[in-house]
């Protein structure tokens, strides 16, 4: 029953998030620009000017184009791309599996490599090996991730030819977008796994565990990164939400045809429904994970199940 | 640590290990091999091509292959002026010449009639004929299409002659009317009531020298050679237009060997591209102008000494704008007098510009009450179609510093940017850019009353009436006339400060032999191993 309740709460809360985000975008947008200009040729008149601003019913008033929006929103209808005159949802759900796919493996590799180095700085603390991976975490988190990128494909694209610059095209092409696009998640979750490893191991229970007898590798798996695991999970559902809607700059440095790259080009042309259409996806996915993330803390914490 | 615990300890410690390490191992395999699974693209473009295909860097992507729906100058530059054919063609300086139509001829003002080529068939084998050209007018026509109203505003309708005669007929007399012809490409009857509108957006068919294969969007697009092309079959097999917004990597992959030409790129890659034996830089006169307009009635206040003549000479003066071009975009741009660019038909070179002259600068301030100057808001787009737009809005300051003008200078992005001027909410003195192959698209546009882009210090109604009379004449010595009239005016009441006019600049692979022409269309046809 409790379950049940939280769920329901939980559902309805991200609902709210969803509806504020809407309202959100769509003020926003509206008070930013003009897409009506950007249609116009060079041989507009005001009349013209006047029918296309009409056409796009950019000529009501605020609240009477937010009802028509909303109105359409709740039947999944984003209207049309002012660029390409076919569905905004359609487009940006084209695009999206692109994304995902950079973004997916771009977690992998997270993982990848901060449990597994975040766990050894945390028990090599102290020593060069703690020394190396945290400076290294420092100066990754420090650098620019578009800087990042464009140094990489200098290196392994230009001047080595190991790797394709851009595009998609095979697992090659995906290593160093996915790469640029991990680094700075996986400078944080592997300064994160340490700490929280560092302030578990400290615990009266790993004392005890360790007086009963049991090894160290079975302490870190069944005791330590267990109790871990409830921030790391935390930061990592995060971190999918932010590769997801943020993978903007790698999209574009490496002419990755996802959502980032798209919406970059909806922004520049003002097309308000491919922008909406693509912002209300992405916090669907973000409340949606946060959602599945709060339901895995409950699996893996069995305090939590008993509040 | 007895046995007991030992051997208690020793088991499902192990299992434990096998279990946790083998779901860890089992969730990281699934993960990259569910990731792996995703329908992908798996050909790999690290391979060198052969000379048989040629891949080209796009800034952006393709939005309409449907003529019918909008004209953006870069579908126009990389699909349809090699997919379709049009009733005329352009040279490598941009001057209209014959191509589907051999001939033509005007009987009246308003009725021009064009003879066809014979041997002309789309690329489902459709003949290119009269009809063909009727029925492509007619759905321009239609009230529905999105290009309706500009088309609709010139063209009336057209008549069939004979099989390969056709009349088309203007609401009005337009001496610009074969301009127009260029962005209204003939497209195939037979095959378009078969698929429909949305088949032919999905697949275009037209009867240039390249069939469209595909488009995914945001990624590439790909043409094949036709090889019954009425004009030869050309020499490259396939073509593939990438999109690569970013600078950057145009050039990374151009030097990776992964692009053979590479469009629009910044005057500062120049050096780099010269220094690999491998690349070359190839250029092209761009009509493309950019200025800054003067609005003494801005709402921002500060433009009431840009109504005097005199304060509008001294900006001029003050400027220093070869420097702009040496320092600023690498010489690449050449400057121009006044709105109004050499390629552009009934260009008036006798017209020069306002030389660099600080201390006349100074002196007509002072002539026209400004001795000690006065502040002024000036704005620019952070990018857009001018190259280093801020760069170059910061020396126009400086320099403008240097004379005693007080500037407050804002940067706005290219959308936002555009906006404001369109609602007149910019600054007394702002930067813009035009383009234009007749003196009609750039003077209706700028300086005509009704134009919705209009700002003319100096304006009077004669302006008006020089331009409606040289739109409504099918004499082409007339209207070039009418041209050098208006660019005398432009001299006289200075109504911007003319920059240059920039330069299309492409990075080129050396195994090809590709120039770049005027307009920056990458004409797929005229490509040639080396």
């Amino acid at each position: 029953m409790r379950w049940g309740r939280y769920l329901l709460l939980r559902v309805l809360g991200a609902l709210l998030v969803i509806f504020g985000v809407t309202v959100a975008v769509f003020v926003i947008l509206r008070l930013s620009g003009d897409p009506a200009a950007l249609f116009m040729s060079p041989m507009a008149t005001e009349e013209e000017y006047r029918q296309i601003r009409e056409r796009m019913g950019l000529d009501e008033s605020l609240p009477v184009q937010y009802f028509r929006y909303l109105s359409q929103l709740v039947r999944g209808d984003f209207g049309d791309s002012y660029q390409r005159s076919a569905p905004a949802l359609g487009i940006v759900l084209d695009r999206f599996p692109a994304t995902i796919h950079l973004a997916a493996v771009a977690v992998v590799l997270l993982m990848m490599f901060a449990i597994p180095l975040g766990t050894l700085a945390a028990i090599y603390r102290g020593t060069w090996i703690d020394t190396t991976i945290s400076t290294i975490t420092l100066v990754a988190q420090a650098l620019p991730n578009f800087w990042v990128g464009i140094m990489l494909v200098m290196f392994f694209s230009v001047r080595l030819g190991w790797l394709p610059t851009s595009g998609i095209g095979g697992w090659q092409a995906l290593v160093l977008p996915a790469t640029t696009l991990a680094l700075q998640p996986w400078s944080r979750l592997t300064r994160l796994v340490r700490s929280e490893l560092l302030e578990v191991l400290g615990q009266d229970y790993i004392r005890t565990a360790r007086a009963k007898g049991l090894a160290e590798p079975a302490i870190r798996r069944r005791h330590a990164l267990r109790n871990a695991a409830v921030p790391i999970v935390t930061v990592i559902g995060l971190d999918i939400g932010y590769l997801l809607g943020g993978a903007i700059i790698v999209e574009t440095i490496f002419a990755w045809p996802g959502l980032g790259s798209l919406m970059v080009q909806a922004m520049s042309n003002q097309d308000f429904p491919v922008i909406q259409a693509s912002v209300v996806v992405v916090a669907c996915t973000v409340v949606i994970l946060n959602l599945i993330t709060d339901l895995l803390y409950i699996w893996l914490d069995p305090r939590i199940r008993l509040q | 640590m007895g046995n007991i615990d030992q051997r208690n300890h020793r088991q499902p410690r192990s299992i434990e290990f096998r279990t946790n390490r083998r779901r860890l191992l089992g969730a990281g395999a699934a993960g990259a091999g569910a990731a792996s699974l995703l329908p992908i693209n798996w050909t790999t473009s690290v391979a060198a091509q052969s000379i048989d295909s040629v891949t080209i860097g796009m800034t952006q992507d393709i939005t309409y292959p449907d003529p019918a729906v909008s004209v953006a100058l870069n579908d126009l530059s990389t699909l349809w002026i090699n997919v379709y054919d049009t009733l005329i063609m352009r040279d490598a300086d941009g001057a209209l010449g014959p191509w589907l139509a051999e001939s033509w001829e005007t009987p009246s003002p308003t009725e021009w009639v064009f003879a066809l080529r014979s041997d002309v068939r789309f690329h489902n084998g459709e003949p290119l004929d009269a009809e063909a050209v009727k029925f492509t007018y007619e759905r321009y026509l239609e009230p529905d299409k999105p290009r309706y109203g500009a088309i609709a505003s010139i063209v009336d309708h057209a008549e069939v002659i004979d099989a390969m005669t056709v009349k088309l007929v203007t609401k009005e007399p337009n001496g610009l009317f074969l301009e127009l012809l260029w962005e209204m490409p003939i497209l195939p009857p037979g095959y378009i009531q078969e698929v429909g509108d949305d088949g032919f957006q999905a697949n275009p068919v037209g009867s240039g020298a390249y069939k469209f294969v595909e488009w995914s969007t945001g990624d590439r697009l790909e043409l094949e050679r036709n090889p019954d092309y009425w004009n030869g079959a050309p020499t490259i097999e396939r073509a593939t237009f990438r999109y690569m917004p970013e600078v950057s990597t145009r050039l990374a992959a151009l030097r990776a060997g992964e692009i053979d030409i590479s469009m629009q790129l910044p005057p500062d890659s120049i050096a780099d591209i010269e220094a690999d034996d491998e690349l070359r830089v190839s250029t092209a006169d761009s009509p493309r102008m950019i200025y800054f307009v003067f609005f003494p009635e801005s709402p921002l206040g500060s433009g009431e000494p840009l109504g005097e003549l005199r304060v509008r000479k001294a900006i001029n003066h003050a400027v220093n704008v070869d420097s702009i071009v040496e320092n600023i975009l690498a010489g690449q741009a050449t400057r121009v007098a006044v709105l109004y660019a050499p390629q552009t038909f009934g260009f008036d070179s006798s017209i020069p510009a306002l030389e660099y002259d600080p201390e006349l600068a100074r002196s007509l301030l002072a002539e026209a009450g400004y001795p000690d100057g006065f502040t002024l808001d000036l704005d620019v787009p952070t990018g857009g179609n001018p190259i280093k737009p801020v760069e170059v809005g910061q020396a126009v300051a400086a320099d403008l510093e240097a004379v005693g003008i007080s500037v407050r200078m804002r940067n706005v992005d290219a959308a936002t940017y555009t906006t404001m001027r369109n609602e007149r909410n910019v600054a007394p003195m702002f930067m813009w850019n035009w383009i234009g192959f007749d003196g009609d698209y750039v003077l209706w546009g700028n300086l005509h009353s009704e134009s919705q882009w209009f700002y003319m210090a100096g304006w009077d109604d004669e302006i008006d009436a020089l331009i409606e009379t040289e739109r409504t004449s099918v004499d082409q010595d007339e209207r070039a006339q009418i041209f050098q009239e208006l660019q005398a005016r432009l001299a006289l009441d200075v109504p911007h400060l003319p920059l240059y006019q920039q330069r299309d600049i492409f990075g080129v692979n050396e195994r090809i032999k590709w120039d770049a022409v005027t307009g920056g269309y990458v004409i797929l046809r005229n490509i040639e191993p080396a």
